[in-house]
């Protein structure tokens, strides 16, 4: 307590000397230079090579190493014109530069692309997602590979979060002072590196994938396993209000300026009796057919994969039951470059500037 | 209204700026009604039970002061409410009448009972002690009957320190309340300085040391390695005081600014060198209530009834007995029981080996026996966190069987360390500062540019956290107390 003594007549309660907040000045002096130095001495050392530029330090490993193979390919080669967005399958499904290679000989055009799926995506942050990029990266061309794990609630645990992540909203116009920091400041997404650096479980993730990841952002994986574990996959299928919204978010990213093409992302002809129900019809009927008449009725192009792949992918073209291997990602791609060529001739769709 | 809020911010500043613009005689008027509206936003009930135990202990006090001949019915009348009150509460909000319901009537409780499951009002057991220590200093004749109802109100229901303390006598509380206030330069300092290094204990280090202990060490202890439930019990104590003190700190200071200077509540705990001084040291208004109100009443009892051959017993049953007290104002379990049974163990042996040593405890040491005896105590303490964080007796029991299972890994995660590590170090830092000096308002001794950095480091920090914090801020640990 500090009482006055009740002799003492007080007028007011309270009462300020002068010069009053004196070290605040000094504390926001500080903060400004001592933020002001990093900014310049991380930038500085960054620019010189002497360290490597920062990530975002968001809760996705696969995310901030994407992000920064494409900011370095973008340096080296200019805009990129489309991109490959999906779960783990599609990560490891589309090489972009075998794409590139067939697509050219096929139409005689030239297209950079770069694959930005991330492991766990499912179909709700595949359409957030989706509008980053469209917004972020203006491409003439977006793929979007789905499968029916991208409408299951057990899956999705890296990429859900997402939708929280500061820089992520503030890419999708929602300001956040983290998320402006994130954007602007090298020094902060120092900090944001070294608290990443931090987590374990983040590190092993970020290691493994500074040397599967290529350049153009495909995940490349050897050896094949088709041991087949012959359980129930999805008990509880449904196509959720949420997911099918990320579906019409990216949908409506379809304009004169971005073409938008869903692809059926294939997994193994022995795990189809296993994916959906443990019902071998489940996977027609429950995710493919109703899929195909939501893409029909929205206008949008919906191109099926697995029974062709069925046909074109040898056993060992698969790391297990659900990825495509190297092999496998070599004959995905070329089939996928032809069937967009082929696509494009036919008017079906259309890419911006042709 | 969650202390750590925007809401709560706006409230506070609001109620500030129309407080300094009140004449004397309506600020304590302005204080109630804020104190009860931030309450009601916890609960009309719980308002409502606030108003009446207040009403009831004022008109009780009055009584007795009135009718000297019935002071002592009185009192006994009085404290017969008030803890009978609590332990009703804790009865019910631990589900031990609904369950002895059930039992009795061999089937579930109907809807109609769902009253026997009341929840603890928030804020009740820390309001309930200042009503029964205002009764027993009535008594006692060391303060007068409040015969002014806002003031004694606001004693029960000061906002800043309603929610979980410190607990405050009325003796101190009610004649600074009836005396005017001047909030000067000083005072605005002491008030800021408290609650800066209380928002970096409360939301910088406890987070972090929060998000460092394994979710489930208690309840799924056999899923952790020994060395996870290692260091996360031997963070456990540090997360629990950084997020008590830093608590204490926040409202400490939130009152500073209305010119009211609550009592402390932690004076660098882990640097006691005997459990009687750690009880000194921590949640220091429950354990001066407990010595007031509890010890001393125990022990003047059993050193008039019981004679000197059973010295043990005159040592053991007064610690005991307020230790278990203790447990069971936090909760009603075997563990608790365990908890301050422990404590008053811990307590009562020390005594003896310090009567038989020197002849009393003896508090001063060479450095490196302080230094030894803190370390000890420091160990020791951790049977202790194992039963008050673990929930149940049979969660503890499970939790040590883990911990000493030959077969369980011992590989420290070592890079989960570094951070709350640092962080550990950082908050024995500033309680070494103000050890070292005696005075928790140390820092205002520093020279302007050592604040400024000290100002910057606390500011980046809360800044980061806040950015950084993509999960909502964890309730308070004693709130649900």
């Amino acid at each position: 307590m500090n009482p006055v003594p009740e002799s003492q007549p007080v007028s007011r309660t309270l009462v300020i000397d002068r010069p009053f907040g004196m070290v605040f000045l000094r504390t926001a002096l500080i903060i400004i230079i001592a933020w002001s130095v990093a900014e310049i001495l991380f930038r500085a050392a960054v620019a010189s090579g002497m360290i490597p530029p920062p990530g975002i330090g968001s809760v996705n490993a696969e995310l901030d190493t994407k992000l920064l193979l494409l900011d370095k390919y973008m340096r080296e080669n200019g805009q990129v014109d489309c991109f490959f967005l999906g779960s783990s399958q599609f990560d490891e499904a589309v090489d972009p530069a075998v794409f590139d290679r067939v697509f050219l000989q096929e139409s005689g055009r030239s297209l950079r692309c770069f694959n930005f799926s991330l492991g766990t995506m499912t179909a709700s942050p595949a359409g957030r997602i989706a509008r980053l990029i469209a917004e972020r990266y203006h491409p003439r061309l977006l793929f979007i590979g789905i499968s029916a794990r991208d409408f299951s609630d057990d899956f999705g645990e890296l990429t859900r979060p997402l939708l929280d992540d500061p820089w992520v909203r503030y890419n999708l116009g929602e300001f956040s002072v983290g998320g402006w920091l994130t954007e602007h400041s090298h020094a902060y997404r120092q900090m944001l590196t070294l608290r990443a650096s931090l987590n374990p479980d983040y590190m092993v993730f970020h290691d493994r994938l500074s040397y599967q990841l290529t350049e153009t952002g495909y995940l490349l994986l050897e050896g094949s396993d088709l041991s087949n574990p012959k359980k129930n996959f999805i008990p509880n299928f449904s196509m959720t209000g949420e997911d099918l919204s990320g579906l019409d978010e990216a949908g409506s990213l379809n304009s004169d300026s971005l073409q938008v093409v869903f692809v059926e992302v294939p997994v193994h002809h022995s795990f189809i009796p296993y994916y959906i129900h443990a019902d071998p019809e489940a996977y027609e009927r429950l995710f493919a057919e109703p899929i195909k008449a939501y893409f029909d009725e929205q206008n949008l192009p919906f191109w099926r994969t697995q029974e062709i792949m069925q046909e074109l992918v040898p056993d060992d073209g698969w790391t297990d039951v659900k990825h495509l291997n190297r092999t496998g990602a070599e004959i995905f791609s070329t089939w996928l470059a032809r069937q967009t060529a082929q696509a494009l001739n036919h008017q079906i769709i259309h890419l911006i500037g042709d | 209204m969650e202390l750590i809020s925007l809401n709560f911010l706006f409230f506070s500043c609001i109620t500030l700026a129309v407080y300094y613009l009140l004449p004397f005689r309506f600020q304590n008027a302005w204080l109630l009604i804020a104190s009860l509206a931030f309450y009601l936003t916890w609960g009309v009930g719980f308002t409502i039970l606030l108003v009446g135990v207040s009403l009831l202990n004022f008109y009780l006090a009055r009584g007795m002061a009135a009718n000297p001949g019935h002071i002592k019915s009185l009192l006994l009348i009085g404290l017969a409410l008030n803890a009978g009150s609590l332990f009703l509460f804790r009865l019910t909000s631990s589900g031990y009448i609904i369950r002895a319901v059930e039992y009795f009537s061999g089937q579930p409780a109907a809807g109609s009972l769902s009253i026997l499951n009341a929840l603890l009002p928030i804020g009740f057991s820390f309001y309930i002690l200042q009503a029964i220590s205002y009764l027993v200093d009535v008594y006692h004749k060391q303060i007068k009957a409040s015969d002014n109802i806002v003031d004694f109100t606001l004693y029960m229901a000061y906002f800043p320190r309603l929610l979980a303390g410190p607990i405050e006598r009325a003796r101190t509380f009610l004649p600074c309340l009836a005396a005017p206030r001047r909030v000067d330069t000083a005072m605005l300092s002491r008030a800021f300085t408290l609650l800066m290094i209380g928002l970096l204990r409360k939301m910088v280090i406890a987070e972090v040391l929060r998000a460092a202990i394994p979710e489930f060490m208690f309840t799924r202890p056999m899923e952790y390695a020994a060395s996870d439930l290692l260091f996360g019990i031997a963070i456990y104590g540090f997360w629990l005081y950084n997020d008590f003190a830093g608590y204490t700190g926040i409202v400490r200071g939130v009152s500073g600014f209305f010119g009211i200077e609550l009592s402390p509540n932690f004076q660098q705990p882990f640097f006691a060198r005997s459990f009687v001084e750690f009880w000194n040291r921590w949640h220091m208004s429950l354990s001066f209530w407990l010595r007031d109100y509890i010890y001393f009443p125990v022990s003047r009892a059993i050193f008039r009834r019981i004679s000197d051959k059973y010295l043990i017993l005159k040592v053991f049953l007064p610690s005991i007995i307020t230790m278990l007290v203790s447990g069971f104002w936090h909760n009603i379990g075997a563990y608790m029981l365990a908890w301050g049974g422990l404590h008053g163990i811990y307590q009562s042996v020390e005594r003896m080996i310090a009567f038989k040593l020197h002849g009393g405890i003896k508090n001063k040491h060479s450095g490196i026996v302080h230094f030894l005896n803190a370390i000890t105590i420091n160990l020791l303490l951790i049977p202790t966190w194992i039963l008050f964080a673990s929930g149940s007796l049979q969660r503890a029991l499970r939790f040590v069987f883990v911990l000493i299972n030959p077969d369980s890994p011992l590989t420290l995660p070592t890079i989960q360390m570094i951070v709350p590590t640092v962080w550990i170090i950082i908050s024995l830092f500033i309680d070494w500062f103000q050890y070292h000096s005696k005075d928790e308002h140390v820092f205002l001794r520093w020279g302007h540019f050592a604040q400024a950095i000290a100002l910057s480091a606390i500011f980046l920090s809360l800044f980061l956290y806040l950015l950084w914090s993509e999960i909502p801020v964890a309730s308070f640990v004693y709130q649900g107390f």
